[in-house]
């Protein structure tokens, strides 16, 4: 009732409309109902009186009820469409907006997919509630109480006699719609499973021919193939079983009209022309009743569909703006760590980092996968809120700054790069969209991206994303860092932003970067030594705490965990070192 | 100028531009084409129009076993006629539901067949098609082609063609009887048909047309939904919350829009129908008592005329149905008939000899090839390599190693030059016996949706439990695997999701081990990865090469160390070729290259 009585509140500001909606239908339905007096008249009074007077009335009584009809249709049709449609474009805008508003820890465990259907899936079963639904609930139950008392006044044996099989076609309607439901449900779930067969042949196409095993392909698919063909046939044959014998109920009553009604006739309880109407009658309520026992099972679904749009919209932002939030004009980039801790939920990822950074430093982070690494830069950013502790920007608590004002000043690349289905002009422009064309260009080329770019046939406005050309790893993180650096930022995030390019561009890239880091506060993550060897200080991190700290120097000379990647990644290039001709530098 | 206009809106619509399948000339040879699918179903087909047409006679009876209660049992009192007329009514609607029942079944298992076995068809084509077809095309429209498309098709072969037939055969016996009742009533009352078809052809193509335009409004709403929450991180770190709410905003209220206007236009419809309809009846007030006043039709054919004329609308408005079926379903019998139509580039030679057990002696004789036939990517290749030994490739982007190594297994033919194996020309040994002896580890390994020991699996499928746990403790992947609760039985998601890069890696090595290949082609993955998983693939690596003859596009010094032959490979030419120590002494390109990567640390070294 809960649920029902939310998603009616989306209604409210259309209720005006909605009323208006249901007058028009009432009047379209109690005018529809007159056609079959009009035609008992016809039998009764003109044919069988054998009098042509009452035909012009007639006539034009039928014409005028069609346009009439007509006009109604038309303004209820609209106005229910217009409120339903527009409650749940609020309904749509409401659930994007708080999704946007939603942490990285809602989409840590979110799943795309699943976002997806209960925003167009469950709102369209919403829509179909409000819409159609309400209104033709409203109608079959309308429709059936007026018929019912018309049927009961002109001869209630008659009636009684051809309603009897109503209450079957009813609850035959009602088993069906609930078994049909899971069969159509099974056949969706075996097209997902297809799905992936293909997607997966497709793109594995290289691994599929290397292996020389198309036929273990083919086998595979045929199977789904052959599952996917029985769950179809399974409900053709609850269709095949179902639909037939609910036309035969209705068609019974049909024949008790005929029979148990022209016996009427006989006996004088009745005359043809009522029998006829009667006849036109009982054909209006099969429909209703069918439509009754569907609407039941809809509403099932409509409601089941309402709490997953909700349970969404009720999921707590819980990263905030505080009430008297700061709003940072230009951040200077000072940062400081003091005693910070942060887990997801269970066991701690960082513990007890205190650390102070200098606005203009550059600052190294290395440790193994796990070891919190990025957990530390995401909380610069508050993607995510400290356990225990703080971290001031400028000597403000961030979570007294306002955050968009945080969030406008920092770069950030991440580790997966996201691209939007768009062009690289307008992905580059994501960080910044009153770049210029020639600011965009001057970002890709620190990045090492432009280049690349224009080999391409359409250059910058090469469409990239899921539904673009595939780019490389490393082109994805060149054109991420250009995103990042076109934004011009106080802060510069690279979150293991150059792991899929090559070193040397890698080298390019960071002789670049340098040259923009004054004055801004950069974060470097990486796995390579030579990546963070510049850097103004090193943290190295095991297990969510810092175990070393320095400068390239300072740390090689000691002998640690940073000392030890050193000698591990630095070995490979002295042997080099023997062919390098001394003063060559 | 910004590029964004205004409030940095990402065109999410574009691509979304439907194919205009309304305005596409009808193909009589598709046609003939589809049509012939259905040529082993004829006999069940033919015994469902049969069916069918059942159904429609003995709906039509219906209203004539009214007239006749009318006509003579209700005057005549005539009690056992009216017996009659019931027991006969309700034979017919049990018929019709037996019936009813028998056409449901009949006309969807040929439906359901017929797509089988074409869905099959065009997968089994698919896995015949050399890689200059998969080139270019994205995966997403394959699958297009081999879901809806062929569920398209299903519509048209199935319901669409008998029903056709069906609906103009009703409609012709419903004609028929009325003129056979009355004929001039009859023809007083075809007068309100010219009326229903145009509200069937052209009313309701211009109502499909708008909610085509629905389709395509909400395609692009979904997709900017898809790619928003699944980039919800970006949009949260570049603070682009606000333009993204304006850009949803704009699509949904486009969506709405349009499907008010689409609806506007749907609403039209039904009170046309019923407004000729009420003609149509008028008429046959008007004209019908005249008739029965002068005592041409009784009064019961008047009642039969009043039911039949309602019956008029739903077989032109299932024309009207079947002819955007029609259009549809062509649209995609015409792309799925051109990927059928496309000849495998790749295939046996007639005399084609069984390869026998690879040694591995690999030679390029001047071997040219391009992807696109104008421009040449390898320029002349010539090289070769004694078995067992291992060569890595080097070379910048696009300078031709990954091409090198298509061609070795056949993924593409040389445009000139030849490639031999122990001697065998590729070209004239059969595929399978080639590949066979063949592995191949990509960059970005494809992890298949299923359990671990499926996917290394998929080197040998016949492989005991025994070989894979072998061939994954070579790999280094046992570790790792064995600290899964689920062991060898976890279950990975699709593409893998829930192993690391690294673990990917290992994954595929064991599945290349598995297979025991003659031949191995490595394309080392740039990504770095933390140091201890980075040992573990150097090591794997090794152990993978050794006795093999194998190829390595590689990027990892060690691996290139230690190969037999390194190939530098610049602008589709070999500019280098030798031992690592010979090049490094002759100061080249390779020399040039790993100088490069020196520096960057050798200033720290030289403390």
């Amino acid at each position: 009732m809960k649920t029902i009585k939310r998603v009616l509140s989306y209604f409210r500001p259309y209720i005006g409309l909605f009323i208006l909606s249901v007058l028009s239908l009432t009047l379209l339905t109690s005018l529809g109902l007159l056609r079959p007096k009009l035609t008992q008249i016809f039998i009764d009074d003109v044919v069988y009186a054998r009098e042509s007077e009452l035909i012009p009335q007639i006539a034009l009584a039928l014409i005028f009820i069609a346009v009439f009809r007509g006009v109604f249709r038309y303004i209820q049709g609209v106005l229910s469409e217009k409120v339903a449609m527009r409650s749940i474009a609020d309904i749509r805008r409401d659930l994007f907006n708080h999704l946007m508003a939603l942490p990285y820890e809602y989409y840590d465990k979110a799943r795309t997919g699943e976002l997806m259907s209960r925003i167009s899936g469950d709102v369209q079963s919403v829509k179909h509630l409000l819409g159609e639904g309400l209104l033709e609930f409203y109608d079959s139950i309308f429709t059936f109480i007026v018929v019912f008392f018309i049927l009961i006044r002109l001869n209630w044996q008659l009636t009684l006699v051809s309603l009897s099989t109503m209450p079957f076609l009813f609850f035959t309607a009602i088993r069906f719609a609930s078994q049909i439901r899971p069969a159509y449900t099974k056949i969706r779930e075996q097209m997902a499973v297809l799905s992936t067969t293909i997607q997966e042949n497709v793109t594995g196409v290289r691994v599929v021919k290397a292996f020389n095993n198309q036929e273990l392909e083919k086998d595979k698919f045929d199977q789904d193939n052959i599952s996917n063909f029985n769950k179809r046939l399974n409900a053709v044959s609850i269709r095949a079983r179902y639909i037939p014998v609910m036309h035969f109920l209705g068609g019974l009553s049909a024949i008790a009209i005929v029979w148990f009604g022209g016996y009427q006739v006989i006996i004088e309880n009745l005359t043809i022309g009522q029998l006829v109407g009667f006849y036109a009658y009982i054909w209006s309520l099969i429909w209703p009743i069918r439509r009754l026992a569907f609407l039941v099972n809809f509403f099932q679904r409509a409601k089941a569909a309402s709490e997953r749009v909700f349970e969404v919209l009720d999921v707590a932002p819980k990263i905030t703006d505080s009430k008297n939030a700061i709003v940072l004009d230009k951040v200077k980039g000072n940062i400081s760590f003091n005693k910070v801790s942060f887990n997801y939920g269970e066991n701690d990822v960082l513990q007890d980092i205190s650390f102070k950074v200098k606005s203009g430093q550059t600052i190294g982070i290395l440790g193994e996968t796990g070891s919190g690494k990025s957990s530390l830069i995401s909380l610069i950013c508050r993607f995510y809120d400290v356990s225990k502790g703080a971290i001031m920007i400028d000597g403000n608590n961030i979570k007294d700054i306002q955050i968009n004002s945080l969030r406008q000043q920092v770069g950030i690349v991440h580790q997966d790069v996201f691209l939007f289905s768009a062009t690289i002009k307008e992905n580059i422009a994501f960080g910044n969209i009153d770049a210029s064309f020639e600011q965009i260009v001057e970002a890709a080329k620190i990045a090492q991206a432009h280049d690349f770019i224009m080999e391409m046939e359409r250059g910058y406005d090469t469409l990239v994303g899921e539904r673009g050309i595939g780019l490389s790893g490393g082109q994805k993180q060149r054109i991420a860092i250009a995103r990042s650096i076109v934004r011009n930022p106080s802060i510069l995030i690279l979150d293991d932003a150059t792991s899929s390019v090559d070193m040397e561009t890698e080298f390019a890239i960071q002789q670049e970067i340098t040259k923009l880091l004054q004055n801004r506060t950069t974060f470097i993550i990486a796995h390579r030594i030579s990546s963070i060897k510049d850097a103004d200080i090193i943290y190295v991190f095991k297990q969510g705490r810092i175990i070393e700290q320095g400068t390239h120097l300072q740390l090689i000379t000691k002998s640690g965990y940073y000392n030890s990647i050193f000698n591990e990644q630095f070995k490979e290039q002295e042997l080099l070192a023997n062919f390098v001709v001394e003063g060559s530098d | 100028m910004p590029i964004l206009l205004s409030r940095g809106v990402i065109n999410m619509s574009r691509n979304f531009d439907h194919e205009d399948v309304y305005k596409q000339k009808f193909d009589l040879q598709n046609f003939k084409r589809l049509v012939g699918y259905l040529r082993p179903y004829l006999k069940y087909l033919l015994i469902t129009l049969g069916i069918m047409l059942t159904i429609s006679l003995a709906e039509m009876t219906g209203p004539i076993l009214i007239q006749q209660a009318i006509d003579r049992a209700i005057p005549e009192k005539n009690v056992s006629l009216l017996n009659i007329i019931g027991v006969t009514y309700l034979g017919l609607r049990l018929l019709i539901a037996l019936s009813a029942y028998f056409r449901t079944k009949l006309l969807n298992r040929t439906g359901q067949s017929v797509i089988y076995s074409l869905r099959k068809q065009l997968f089994n084509h698919i896995q015949k098609l050399s890689l200059r077809f998969f080139d270019g095309r994205p995966a997403g429209k394959l699958m297009t082609r081999l879901t809806s498309d062929i569920e398209n098709l299903n519509e048209l072969l199935t319901s669409g063609i008998v029903q056709v037939i069906n609906e103009v055969l009703t409609l012709a016996l419903i004609m028929g009887i009325m003129l056979f009742m009355h004929w001039q009533l009859a023809l007083y009352t075809f007068i309100i048909l010219p009326l229903l078809m145009y509200i069937g052809l052209r009313l309701r193509t211009y109502v499909r047309d708008r909610w085509r335009v629905v389709r395509s409004k909400r395609s692009s709403m979904n997709a900017f939904l898809q790619e928003s929450i699944s980039g919800m991180r970006t949009i949260q770190a570049f603070t682009q919350e606000f333009n993204s709410a304006e850009s949803f905003e704009e699509v949904n209220s486009d969506y709405t829009s349009a499907q008010l206007k689409a609806t506007k236009t749907s609403l039209l419809v039904r009170p046309a129908v019923e407004i000729s309809s009420a003609i149509g009846t008028c008429i046959i007030y008007v004209a019908g008592a005249s008739f029965v006043f002068r005592g041409q039709i009784s009064e019961g054919v008047l009642v039969a005329f009043l039911t039949y004329i309602r019956w008029f609308w739903e077989p032109i408005r299932n024309l009207s149905n079947f002819y955007n079926v029609l259009l549809v379903a062509m649209a995609s019998a015409e792309r799925v008939f051109k990927i059928l139509d496309w000849e495998p580039e790749i295939k046996d030679k007639i005399e084609a000899q069984v390869m026998p057990r690879i040694k591995g002696q690999v030679n390029f004789n001047q071997v040219r090839f391009g992807y696109d036939r104008n421009v040449d990517v390898l320029k002349g290749i010539s090289f070769s390599i004694k078995p067992g030994q291992t060569v890595a490739l080097v070379g910048s982007t696009g300078a031709g190693k990954s091409t090198i190594i298509n061609l070795i297994p056949r993924f593409y033919d040389v445009l000139q030059g030849s490639i031999t194996i122990d001697g065998y020309n590729i070209q004239d040994i059969t595929i399978d016996s080639l590949r066979d002896q063949m592995s191949i580890v990509l960059q970005d390994p494809l992890i298949f949706s299923g359990t671990i020991r499926d996917n290394i699996a998929y080197g040998k499928p016949n492989a005991t439990d025994e070989e894979i746990i072998e061939a994954a403790k070579l790999a280094n992947a046992h570790d790792f695997i064995v600290e899964f609760a689920d062991g060898y039985q976890t279950e990975v998601q699709e593409r893998g999701s829930r192993l690391s890069v690294g673990q990917r890696q290992l994954v595929s090595f064991a599945r290349a081990i598995l297979a025991d290949p003659r031949i191995i082609i490595l394309d080392e993955a740039t990504s770095s990865i933390d140091t201890k998983t980075e040992k573990l693939i150097q090591d794997a690596i090794q152990k993978v090469l050794i006795g093999r003859t194998s190829f390595v596009i590689a990027h990892r010094l060690s691996t290139i160390r230690n190969a037999d032959l390194i190939m530098v490979i610049e602008d589709g030419l070999i500019a280098e070729a030798g031992t690592h120590e010979s090049l490094m002494l002759e100061q080249g390109v390779y020399y040039n290259l790993n100088i490069a990567q020196y520096r960057s640390l050798q200033k720290a070294a030289a403390l």
